[in-house]
This record gives C-alpha cells, structure tokens and sequence, in this order.
C-alpha cells in the first residue's frame, strides 16, 4: 500500500534539518521507499509505499519512527517530539449515558469507546481540511475528519458512530447469520453469511461492519449531536476475508487487515477525545470502555552479535548494532556479542526470529555501505539431460532463424474458439478456473492453433510465412501436475517438399536420420498430404498440409504446411559428435538413372529396391520428377580399388532390373 | 641467325598486338617462351651452328629470349593495366537476398542471463510451469489468506485440488523453483538460475498475463548479503554495461530476510532523475526497479530440507523482458507487441 503524509506535519512530530527531499533519499535506501514528493503551496506530500509486513510506519508518527532510526546515519539530526496526551483514566469522571461493549464469541482483540456529548458539527480548521485532501482524503465535516485525521497521523482506524441512532447504547460484537443484510455508509447493500463480524446493538439489528465501513443506519449526519467514539483491533484475518469477499477496500480495511498494534488503538484514542473536545467543543457524556482480550505480551529475542556480522558480511561491533535497534525502539541489553532484545508493542507482529532482527540493523547500517563479492562455492553440476536440451533447443532455434523463419512465443493459453476451430476435444485442455479473457482460458495442447492465428495476424503484411516456436504443451493427468511437454512447431505457407526440405535440413544439423512414413491419419492435415517422422522405428514428429476446413475455419488466406516434433526426443536423438567416415581415396563414378514410380509405389520403397540391388552404390541423389518419371543420381565405389566405368554401368543395369 | 630473329620478332611484335586477354597471352608465351616453342627451338639449331660460332650466336640467341620475355612482360602489363580499368559494374545495386529470419528477444535474453550466470557456476534449470499452491505459496512462508499473497495474483486451474498441496496453479513467480531445486540436490552447494514462464492475471496497456521470470538461488556454508550484492552487481554491469549501478532498497517478501528491492541506475538521465531541469520521464529519481530479492527466510530453507543453522542463501527473481527492454539503445517501450507475433516486430531481432 501507499501512503500520503506531509512534510510540515511530519515535523510536528519530528525535530530534523533534514529537507523533504533528504528525507525522501536516506529512507528509500534505508526503510520505506518515498516513491514521490509533490509541492502542494508551502508544503510537500510524500507517496510512500508501505510492504505489508510494516503497517506500523503507515501514518506520520510511524514515518517520523523511521526517521529518528534513519536519518542520524546521514548525519542528520532526527528527534521524535514528545506529545504529551492525557492518559485514559482521565476521562472517566463523568457516566451519564448508558454505554455497554460486549464481546462474548472472543472476536477482536480490543475495543475502546466514550459517548461524547453537545458537539457542534462544522467544518474542520483549515489546516485539516488542507492536509486531508493533500492526503487525498475527502474533507467532510470536523466529527468525520477527525477520524480520518488520526488515522493518518497515528496509524490506527478510528470510527464515530451518531449515538442516538445505535438507540440501545450497546454493542455487541457477533458473527453474522447466513443471508443477513446490510447497508454500508455508502448505500450499497450486501448479504452476509456466518464468517463475517458484525456489530449488533442488541436488538439483533447490525449497526457496524467493523473494521471494515460503517452502516448506513448508524452514520454520523448533519444533525448528529452525540457521538460514540469508537475503536476496535480487530483479527486481521476476518477483515482480509470479508474485505475481499465484497471488495470493501477502504483504508480502515487495508490498514485492519495487516495486524496494527492494538496499543496504538489506546493513542488513537485518547487523541481522538481530545480533538472532538477542541474541535467540535464535545463533552465527555460516558465512562470510557476499554475491552482488552490481547494484550500485546512484549517478547524478548536473544541474537548473538557475530550471527549479525555473519550475515552482513562485515564486521559490525555489538555496540553499533544496539545503537542502532535502540534508535528503532528496541530496548536492548547487551553483554559483549549476546544481545537481548526487547522488541516494541508496534513491531510485535512483523519482528519474530533472529533474521528478522539482522534486517534492521543491516538496513539502518545501510545496504548501500555493505561491500560487494561473488561468492566462492562448490561446484554443482548440470544434469547432462537438461544441459543437451538447453543446448538443443537454442542450436535449433539459430539454425531455423538462419533458414529464414521467425521465432514467435505464443501464449500458453488460447481459447474455446481456437480449440473448436483445430478440431480439438474442448475436455482434453486444462482450464482456467479465473480466466480474464476468454482469449486465454485454456492451456494449449498444442502449438499449432496460435501459430494459425500468427498467419491470421500477419496476413497480408507479407506473402509469405515462415513461424516457428518451441514451448511447452499441458497435457492434464489425474490427481497430478499435468506433463509439460516440450514441442518444436514448424510452419510455413510455401510448399510441402519446402517445408520437408527444412526439416530434412534441421535433421541433418543434428545428424538425425528419420524416414517418412506416409499416413492417413492425423485429423488436422489433408489425408494425402502428411507424413510421420520416424526416428529409429519411434514416432517423432508428423509433417503435412493444414485441412481446408482449418484453413477456412481460421480465416487463412494461404495454404499451410505445419510440422509439429516432439522436442524431447528430437533432443534424445540429437547427436553432438557425429560419426566421422573415412575419405574415400578410389574414384566414385555418378551415374543418372531415370524410372518410371507406378503407383501405389513410392519413392521410398523404389529407393529401397535400387539400394538393395547394388553393393557398389555408396549415395543416392534425388534430382528431378516429371509426373511419375523420376531422375536420381548414383554414386558407385569399391572401397578396396578403383571401379572402373563398365563396372559401374553392370551396377546401374542390375538395379534397372531390380526396379522394373 | 640474325634473319630468323628478325623473323621471329615481326611475328611477335604483330601477335602481341593482336593479343585480346591474358589468356591469350599465356598461350603465346608458350608459343615463344614454352618448352617447345620458338626460342628453344633456336638453342636446338645451335648444334648446327659451326663450333667457333656457337658461343656468340648462344649469347645472341639469349639475349632475344631476354627481349622476347621484356615484351611480353609488358604486354601482360599493359593488359593487366587495361583490365583493371575496364572491368566494372554497379556496386551500389543489393547483393542476392538469403533467408535471413529472427528470434524472439526473449530468446536472446534467456541465452545472454544463462550465460552470464554460467560463468559464475550457477546452472539453469527448468521446474513446472502448472504448479500445487503449497509450492507457490505455502512452502514460500504464504499461509492462506496471507496479504503477501495478493502480489501475486494468481490464475487456478479448473482441477480438483491436491489432498496435500492445494489447488494447481499457473506459476506467479519462479521462486517456486527454489523448493525444488532443495529437493531435488538435498544438500548445498546450490548455484541455480530457474528461468521460465510465469503467469498473472493482468492484461493492459503495461501488464501482459504471461511474461518470463528468471530466478537466481545459492545456498551454502558461508552466504551473505555482500554475495547477492556483488552478484547482481556483476550480472548489471555483464547485462546492462560497465557504468551500471545498482542499489538496494529494503523491502518485505515472505521468503526472504532480509529482502531487498533491487534498483539499477536509469541510463536515460544517467541516474541523475532529470534531464535539463525536467523529471525522467523512464525512472524514479534515477533509478529503476529491476527486482525482487533477498536472503532466504529460515523457513525456506527448512521446507526445501536444509539446516538454516548451517547454510545461508540467497535469491532474486527479475523480469526476463523487464531487464531486456532497459538495455540501452534497444528503444522498446511496449510489452505486449512482444506477445501478438507481430511479424513487423519480429523480424527486426
């Protein structure tokens, strides 16, 4: 969360000479990042963030805390001003109105209320209003802004209830029944259910959300004349759930929800009877109730100094690291390196082990002051699988882009649309249980439908197109993580031997030797168009032209021809070190042979035959195919002698007869 | 004698004229100069020659061969010369365009941080991208209803949850890998870099629901926080350039203590936060956040099996396009073009 204080009010707090854009450098590299400064007339409001874990330094007096701890290691002077307020069994004198907080289920940790009587509802002093809305908080009228301005000031949420409209004087803090409804201050209505934490005033009707937002029946109005001033520390648990269930964000629920110190509710407090006194001329009308269930016990951690050190990398004396806590507020007893420390009420929720007190003294010690090494370690091996896939899959990607194709990262997820439109089963995709956009609410199966929608994209920004991408694809198991399997996609709009051509290249890279089985079966390629990529008699791949009915169903403009392998085991069949065959010192005599393929045979199966025929034919070259007329070259060697160009002539007759 | 050199000249003299090219000329130099041509030939007939001759007409007969090889040394010059004038063609006109294709950005980035860290013996390692929650979260000091968690917004998976682990997620974070890589090594040293997708549920003008993370996590005996400084510290200068600096800010992660924020400074107003008086438009007051990081929480350590008594690590997790579109020159300001495979982005990497 961010907060807005300003600079003079700060130095309400706080005697310093530091200027706010000092304060906005040596906090940042110290505590909370001051993430902007505005001039706003003779004043600057700070934009701080504030983590999570630090709601006690959300309000100027938390900051000026952080101040007092910082800016002195800058050589600034940085003293919190002691505020001087009454204490709370002050304002017991008088009890004239009935007043009763009950809590009978044990669910918040403390309240605190006093009725305060003949108020005068105005407008807030200038210099409110003006730091209010510096504050970007709404100015409304002295009863509201009070609560407001405490917030801001002290850290802890502050409420004032009109009195008269609670009607009973009671409160009684009870989990809400299921279906039981309520309308918050600003109009709207919701229906609660057993988790949530009401307020009711004893005749079963809600009066508050507490910690939350106030109800609409018990706000103050105009014509309001007697308040109950109210605070509450609630279980930061039941806020979150209920603030999130109905989106009540506001700055008490957000605040609420990180545990703030229920003593700085007694601050609060106090200072709030004080300002409705000044401000509206409030006359205490109740005694004060103080419902303490969890009094902050303040516990005592034990660190060793050199465990400090160790971790700060450099020598840093016990005595510099109790200065440093002390400046925090930590009260700290140190005997040589053991130091036990005592740890303030406001910090009892975020500061629990021994590291957590190394962070602060090492970064009031400040960050920026430690020096810088690399590490000396042991050594730790890559496991050689994951080494040969990483090495693999970059090789591949070069290799693709040197052939002229575009490497594209898809998102994994894509939609109902695109799956219908592949002829994919909707069932065989994990889905988004949150989606944001029905785009992405699927987790692809595989690559092929976003490198579709790529041609969509692109279509006429180029004529053609050459897409690859290697991701991974989700493939749902029961009652386990699904398999992330790894898969190289291979598309272009040219032709088939083209995109074959590629592959058959890629292979060759790797020294991968598949064959190419024709098949009639893979559903999102034309029937006579596609082949499978065989490695060793094991499936790897598959190659073809898109169907018609994808092609119309995307859109597409061009034909397509996808290849889509399994990367694990092009990875597994991948060779690093080919086998290298000796130069061949006889003469290799070419011959061209020309034949005639009658179908149903295929090329492979007469090259088979021509391979077979001959013990002379080391290669064959395809050259050419005119209809069914296909043109290869032979190459004929004797490994022992040079072959003489009759000899060869008798081999290429033999596998004439062999094919004919 | 005398006739046939003069014979031999005029011939010469009228085929060097005619000579078109240094072909040509080769083949007349043969013809004269070769071992059957026409000067050997003369010191053939010497033996014709009567014997008290022999000596002067012998040094006759070289001293032409000296002339012949003058002349057609400076044809060939003369040729070479002319050649060198009239060959020429349109230089400016393209050369044959080859496939020339592109990768991914994230590619390049992926390969430059893995070998960056490669070098300081950190190895890459690839964990789930569909995770359980205890490992995004619970094992990472994330309890239920923790409003740590809310930094990480998270996309579930429609899936019965796990007895054990919670419900399936997309990865909102690398960290998850740290657990993992716990597991899998049992004991340190660990020196892992987990780079992979990670994924939230925010699509806009700055934010895209999946993006890349990279992950650095070491562990062993004697690890501090001065480690994780000189460590990003080499990783910014190695990535971003020599002049790049880096600073830490305090910060709150549920899995590390201390945590930091980690800031390099912004090369467009060159740390400075203004350029000629007027606020960088790119950075905070200088600087820009590059990541999370910090020393791994105790608890970390314990749920991945490691004694904190003993061991100490530390981690971060950057954006992987973060750090890419910071590097100087490279002028991208626009995540999501990174995603729509836009081939007029693509083709320029």
């Amino acid at each position: 969360m961010n907060i807005k204080i300003t600079y003079n009010w700060l130095l309400e707090h706080l005697e310093t000479n530091a200027d706010p854009y000092e304060i906005q450098k040596y906090l940042s590299l110290c505590g909370p990042s001051v993430e902007k400064i505005d001039k706003a007339g003779d004043d600057y409001v700070l934009d701080i963030e504030i983590t999570s874990n630090r709601v006690d330094c959300a309000s100027v007096m938390g900051i000026a805390r952080e101040c007092q701890a910082i800016l002195p290691q800058f050589g600034k002077k940085a003293i919190i001003k002691p505020v001087h307020l009454p204490m709370l069994n002050s304002f017991n004198e008088q009890n004239t109105l009935p007043l009763s907080i009950e809590d009978p289920e044990n669910l918040i940790n403390r309240a605190l209320g006093i009725v305060l009587d003949s108020l005068m509802i105005g407008s807030s002093p200038e210099y409110i209003q003006k730091r209010l809305e510096s504050c970007d908080i709404r100015s409304l009228n002295n009863l509201i802004d009070v609560t407001n301005y405490i917030m801001l000031e002290i850290g802890h949420p502050v409420h004032v209830f009109d009195y008269d409209r609670i009607k009973t004087g009671k409160l009684i803090f009870r989990k809400a029944r299921k279906g039981e409804k309520i309308i918050t201050l600003d109009k709207k209505e919701y229906v609660l259910d057993e988790h949530d934490v009401i307020i009711d005033d004893g005749t079963g009707r809600i009066i508050d959300l507490p910690g939350i937002m106030g109800t609409e029946n018990s706000v103050v109005t105009e014509r309001t004349q007697r308040v109950l001033l109210f605070i509450e520390n609630n279980h930061a648990k039941n806020i979150r759930r209920t603030s999130m269930k109905y989106g009540i964000r506001t700055e008490a629920a957000t605040i609420n929800e990180k545990h703030p110190d229920s003593a700085l509710a007694e601050t609060a407090f106090i200072q709030g009877i004080v300002m409705l006194k000044n401000l509206a001329k409030g006359k205490e009308a109740s005694s004060v109730i103080d419902l303490n269930h969890h009094k902050t016990e303040l516990k005592t951690i034990s660190v060793d100094n050199r465990h400090i050190a160790s971790l700060m990398g450099i020598d840093i004396k016990p005595e510099e690291s109790a200065s440093i806590l002390e400046r925090l507020e930590f009260k700290v007893v140190q005997k040589g390196d053991a130091l036990s420390i005592t740890v303030p009420s406001f910090r009892s929720k975020d500061i629990a082990i021994e590291e957590d007190i190394i962070e602060e003294v090492a970064r009031i010690y400040g960050y920026h002051n430690l020096p810088s090494y690399i590490q000396i370690t042991g050594f730790i091996e890559q496991p050689p699988d994951i080494a040969k896939s990483q090495t693999t899959e970059l090789k591949t990607k070069y290799f693709l882009k040197h052939q002229g194709f575009n490497d594209v990262f898809n998102y994994s997820m894509i939609s109902a649309h695109d799956i219908r439109n592949f002829k994919l089963k909707i069932e065989d995709h994990l889905k988004i249980a949150n989606p944001i956009s029905n785009e992405i609410e699927y987790m692809r199966t595989s690559l092929i439908p976003s490198l579709l929608e790529n041609i969509v994209t692109n279509q006429g920004r180029r004529d053609q197109f050459h897409f690859f991408e290697i991701a991974s694809v989700y493939l749902g198991r029961v009652g386990e993580l699904p398999e992330e399997k790894r898969v190289l996609a291979i598309e272009t709009t040219d032709d088939f031997y083209s995109l074959k051509g590629y592959v058959e290249n890629l292979m060759l890279e790797f020294h991968i030797n598949p064959s190419y089985v024709p098949s009639q079966n893979i559903p999102y390629l034309l029937p006579n168009i596609q082949t499978i990529i065989n490695v060793e008699g094991v499936k790897i791949g598959a190659l073809g032209r898109i169907s018609p009915e994808i092609i119309q169903n995307f859109g597409i403009e061009h034909d397509v021809y996808i290849c889509e392998i399994d990367f694990e085991l092009f990875v597994k069949h991948a060779q690093t070190t080919p086998t290298y065959s000796a130069i061949q010192p006889f003469a290799t005599i070419k011959l061209d042979l020309t034949f005639k393929k009658v179908p149903p045979e295929t090329y492979s199966s007469l090259i088979e035959k021509v391979r077979k025929a001959s013990n002379k034919l080391i290669d064959i070259e395809y050259i050419t195919s005119y209809q069914d007329n296909i043109t290869i070259r032979c190459y004929f060697n004797d490994h022992s002698r040079n072959l003489t160009e009759e000899e060869a002539k008798q081999e290429l007759e033999n596998i004439k007869k062999a094919i004919s | 004698m005398d006739a046939e050199i003069s014979d031999i000249t005029k011939a010469l003299d009228k085929e060097l004229t005619d000579v078109k090219d240094l072909k040509q000329l080769e083949l007349l130099e043969l013809h004269y100069l070769g071992r059957k041509g026409k000067i050997n030939s003369l010191l053939t007939s010497l033996s014709r020659v009567e014997k008290e001759n022999v000596k002067s007409v012998g040094a006759q007969i070289n001293t032409f061969k000296k002339t012949v090889q003058g002349k057609i040394a400076a044809r060939r010059k003369l040729l070479t010369a002319e050649l060198t004038q009239s060959e020429s063609i349109d230089v400016t006109i393209p050369g044959t365009l080859y496939p020339h294709g592109s990768l991914h950005i994230v590619t390049y980035a992926i390969e430059e941080i893995s070998r960056i860290f490669e070098r300081l013996g950190f190895i890459r390692m690839s964990y789930p991208e569909i995770e359980w929650e205890y490992f995004s979260f619970e094992s990472l000091n994330m309890p239920p209803d923790h409003p740590a968690r809310d930094d990480f917004e998270t996309f579930f998976i429609d899936t019965p949850p796990h007895q054990k682990y919670g419900k399936m997620v997309l990865t909102p974070h690398t960290s998850s890998g740290q657990i993992r890589e716990m597991l899998r090594l049992k004991k340190p040293p660990i020196k892992m870099i987990n780079i992979a997708k990670t994924y939230r549920p925010n699509w806009d003008a700055t934010h895209v629901p999946m993006f890349h993370q990279f992950e650095g996590f070491c562990v062993d005996t004697d690890i501090n926080i001065t480690h994780l400084k000189g460590t990003i510290e080499y990783f910014a200068r190695t990535f971003f350039g020599p002049d790049c600096k880096i600073r830490l800010r305090p910060f709150h992660f549920q899995f590390t203590e201390p945590s930091f924020e980690v800031d390099i400074t912004c090369d467009v107003c060159k740390g400075k936060g203004q350029i000629g008086g007027t606020k960088c438009k790119v950075c905070k007051s200088g600087w820009l956040e590059i990541g999370g990081s910090g020393m791994v929480h105790p608890n970390i350590l314990k749920e991945g099996g490691i004694d904190p008594k003993k061991y100490h690590g530390w981690a971060f997790g950057f954006g992987v396009e973060r750090v890419y579109m910071m590097k100087k020159g490279l002028n991208l300001d626009d995540l999501r073009i990174l995603y729509t495979g836009d081939i007029r982005f693509l083709e320029q990497f």
